[in-house]
């Protein structure tokens, strides 16, 4: 982990939960400590120190494990930290695909960290009620019942999983576990008691069956933006038939391989037909399917690879390189826009040639010999481009000469990208807090003239004497500041969510490029 | 030392004329071949003749340019001059031995031509003669000067009926010794507009659709020679351009990524406009992401670059969001 990304998840603690959360998490970014460690390190009170590590836990962001002699280690999960940038996006994706309640329900499950299925529905339950504020009560019945059925399709679409519970208290460190089969195994919950429960007749310990703790489980959650991205590729590149293709063949994939491999099983093309007939998918699509997989498959991007040719014949879906084709476009949109078309053209340059010396790159690229130089190493400097120096053999006598390739380590020019997103979000997120504080006095009095319009309007006060009022107590200078910091801030939120489909498709393409690793060896 | 050269067609006008021992030695050192003849050995083989006497005889077959004299290892040789070609140029016959010589040099470097420092370092003539024998030639018009484009003061001697290298003078990209980059780039910009016209006429027409997608790309492929034609039916260049020249600038767009190449069986290349796979990276929807200090960067109030104090984010959070199609 770099330093950039520890000061980046330092930054997010202490936005999200506060000052002891932070000296904790960036005491246990030196590796794993014990509770005694991290109380005389820090010096925050232990009560404080137990506090902030349940928290931690509950989120996911520590794990903890038994060292040598029995006492428990806390190891701080870092990638978990960053996922507090995606919670909007996986809202918005649960929306779009389950709609407004099972958005609810993983808003509070987001928010707990790890929560009972009774208090999950309960609290989404209040949550829709204060939405729906003018929503009639004779839905109440259903709304609840609607909420466990919700909740219960979430957890067969594997979106909540059950935690691991210890698995007995005779142990000092507990051990958690789950059995396999639990982890999407749906609740059963007594509706009844539900509502009951809702109306304040009976108290929550009465629940009985329901000590399970469900949280999100995210890798679900990537596989769908994942899938997204790879359809949107396809669907740039080609057409929306080729992405509907994309769609359907991802969908099919799921049936015979796990999710997280480098590379799919084969599915066969007559599969392929029969789902895109039962999806009545348009006939142009169906009649040229296989013309469809050819062009696909020729493409540089290599998402697809066919396996024997004719109507017999099978597709897979090579992860790694179609990940590796979307890092590299990612890459090569930032060299675009940060130095240049004509940087972008060396560098892309470099990476098809693998080595190339600068004359022979001056050569091709056709850009004046002198920018070319500058370009190429301002790329240098930036570490888009490596140089590798080829000695010869020193002779006796006359001038050595030296030959200096260039060429890129690919996984390390992400590490750059990544280092930069890390700033950037920092910054975004840095900045944002900043101006809301430098501002304090006037959101603050303007939330005081929303909440007094408010009384107004309740008090059946006539439109125009509110407005009238609201004007007298803002000035107009005052109203275009608020307008500008709420617009900057705005902003600043927009763009951490694009930051993090790059972060997204660069730690995804890093995972795929080390899997593949192991599986060489 | 300079080497005496002698014309051959001269030996059989003069040897005529000669008396018999200088016709014995000429004979010897003939018989030496291109290994020569050593002095010793000349003095062993004609004893009628004194020291002195073969060292006159010796002289006179140097100054008719008979015989050249070398000194390897402080013994003397004597070679035959090698035959000159017969197509020396009229300017050249008769001229000075080390014109010969410079001439010889220049003649063999071919179309890539010769620096002047590597004449020097052959011919082992002094700096001042070899600029003079130089000037010589090229008023003559048997040499000529180019510059090169891979160093601008660099320049290098060919024969004057010689057409330089295309890495001497950059091919068609260059005039004079300038780099023409505008022209580079307005026939990028063509090649590129052709490309994703073809593609729009095609993509737009229901009838090329409806024939599938392999038919498709095939039609929205062009070769080189297609967009050669285009180019030339365009008028904006003045000198012609070859295919392969066209090729050149397609490869240039192909690492601009707007463009993919693809390889047909026999070598040909046939190229496509293409899109890219993602949209605008998130990095540089920030100003971050484009800025020049980004390293510098510290989230500290008092740091002379930071986000609270940065000018960048300044102008760019006041400009309102334009939703973009991500």
């Amino acid at each position: 982990m770099s330093v950039r990304q520890g000061n980046l998840s330092s930054l997010l603690i202490l936005e999200h939960f506060g000052e002891p959360h932070r000296k904790i998490h960036d005491e246990l970014l030196w590796g794993p400590r014990t509770l005694k460690l991290i109380i005389s390190n820090t010096g925050v009170p232990i009560t404080i120190v137990k506090k902030v590590l349940s928290i931690f836990i509950q989120y996911g962001f520590v794990t903890f494990d038994s060292n040598k002699i029995g006492i428990a280690e806390y190891v701080l999960q870092p990638e978990k930290i960053l996922l507090l940038l995606r919670y909007p996006r996986y809202l918005s994706l649960i929306n779009e695909k389950y709609g407004d309640s099972s958005r609810h329900l993983i808003e509070v499950v987001l928010k707990f960290g790890r929560l009972t299925a009774t208090k999950t529905i309960l609290q989404a339950w209040i949550k829709l009620k204060v939405v729906n504020a003018s929503g009639n009560l004779a839905k109440f019945n259903t709304k609840v019942a609607g909420l466990r059925d919700s909740f219960n399709e979430l957890v067969t679409n594997q979106y909540l999983v059950k935690c691991p519970a210890p698995e007995n208290d005779v142990e000092r460190v507990p051990i958690l576990s789950v059995k396999d089969e639990d982890m999407h195994k749906p609740v059963v919950l007594d509706i009844q008691k539900l509502i009951q429960l809702e109306k304040g007749e009976i108290k929550e310990e009465t629940i009985e069956n329901d000590k399970d703790l469900w949280r999100c489980n995210f890798d679900r959650f990537h596989q769908d933006i994942r899938d997204e991205i790879m359809i949107n590729a396809i669907k740039r590149r080609f057409d929306s038939h080729a992405g509907k293709l994309m769609e359907v063949l991802l969908k099919l994939i799921y049936i015979r391989t796990d999710p997280w491999t480098t590379q799919s099983n084969p599915v066969p093309l007559a599969e392929i037909r029969d789902a895109l007939e039962k999806e009545k998918c348009n006939p142009y699509l169906i009649q040229y399917l296989e013309q469809y997989i050819k062009v696909i498959e020729d493409d540089s991007c290599q998402f697809i690879k066919r396996i024997s040719e004719g109507s017999s014949g099978s597709v897979y879906v090579n992860f790694v390189s179609a990940f590796r084709s979307l890092a590299s476009s990612t890459i090569d949109s930032i060299v675009e826009h940060r130095f240049g078309l004509k940087a972008a053209r060396i560098f892309r340059l470099v990476r098809s040639k693998i080595y190339i010396d600068q004359e022979q790159l001056q050569k091709i690229v056709l850009i004046p010999d002198k920018e070319a130089k500058q370009l190429t190493y301002r790329l240098l400097q930036e570490s888009f481009l490596q140089l590798h120096e080829l000695k010869k053999a020193a002779t006796s006598g006359g001038p050595v000469k030296n030959f200096y390739l260039f060429h890129i380590k690919f996984n390390q020019v992400c590490q750059v990208v990544l280092d930069m997103c890390f700033i950037t979000v920092s910054n975004t997120l840095s900045r944002a807090t900043y101006e809301k504080n430098e501002n304090m006095r006037l959101i603050e009095k303007f939330e005081k003239l929303t909440s007094l319009t408010q009384s107004l309007r309740d008090q059946g006060n006539d439109e125009t004497y509110i407005k009238q009022v609201m004007d007298e107590l803002m000035s107009p200078p005052e109203k275009s500041l608020l307008d500008s910091v709420e617009g900057m801030i705005q902003k600043l939120r927009f763009s951490e969510l694009n930051l993090d489909e790059t972060l997204f498709i660069l730690h995804l393409y890093g995972y795929y490029d080390s899997f593949e690793n192991q599986e060489k060896k | 030392m300079p080497r005496a050269k002698v014309d051959n067609k001269a030996k059989a006008s003069t040897s005529a004329q000669s008396d018999p021992n200088e016709q014995i030695i000429l004979s010897l050192v003939v018989a030496g071949g291109t290994k020569g003849c050593f002095d010793d050995d000349l003095e062993k083989q004609v004893t009628n003749l004194s020291n002195e006497q073969r060292v006159q005889i010796i002289n006179k077959l140097i100054t008719k340019r008979l015989i050249d004299v070398y000194n390897a290892g402080g013994r003397l040789i004597y070679k035959i001059r090698a035959e000159e070609s017969e197509n020396t140029p009229e300017g050249l016959k008769g001229a000075d031995t080390e014109e010969k010589i410079v001439y010889g040099l220049i003649k063999e470097a071919g179309n890539k031509g010769i620096w002047m420092r590597d004449i020097r370092f052959e011919s082992k003539l002094q700096p001042t003669v070899l600029n003079k024998i130089l000037k010589a030639l090229e008023n003559k018009k048997i040499i000529k000067h180019v510059k090169s484009v891979a160093a601008n003061k660099k320049k290098v001697y060919m024969l004057y009926e010689l057409e330089p290298d295309s890495s001497l003078t950059g091919g068609s990209w260059y005039s004079d010794q300038d780099f023409e980059s505008e022209f580079v780039d307005v026939l990028n910009q063509q090649c590129y507009r052709y490309l994703l016209e073809l593609k729009q006429k095609y993509e737009s027409d229901p009838v090329a659709v409806k024939k599938g997608p392999v038919a498709l790309y095939a039609m929205i492929s062009a070769t080189p020679l297609m967009v050669c034609k285009f180019i030339s039916d365009l008028g904006i260049s003045k000198v012609s351009l070859s295919e392969d020249d066209i090729q050149t600038i397609l490869e240039t767009l192909v690492f601009d990524g707007k463009v993919e190449a693809e390889v047909k069986p026999g070598g040909d290349r046939l190229y496509r406009a293409i899109s890219a796979l993602t949209g605008p990276a998130g990095l540089i929807s920030a100003p971050c992401g484009v800025c020049p200090v980004l390293n510098n960067c510290r989230i500290d109030s008092v740091a002379p670059v930071s986000p609270f104090s940065c000018p960048y984010m300044t102008a760019w959070g006041s400009i309102s969001i334009i939703k973009t199609d991500f």
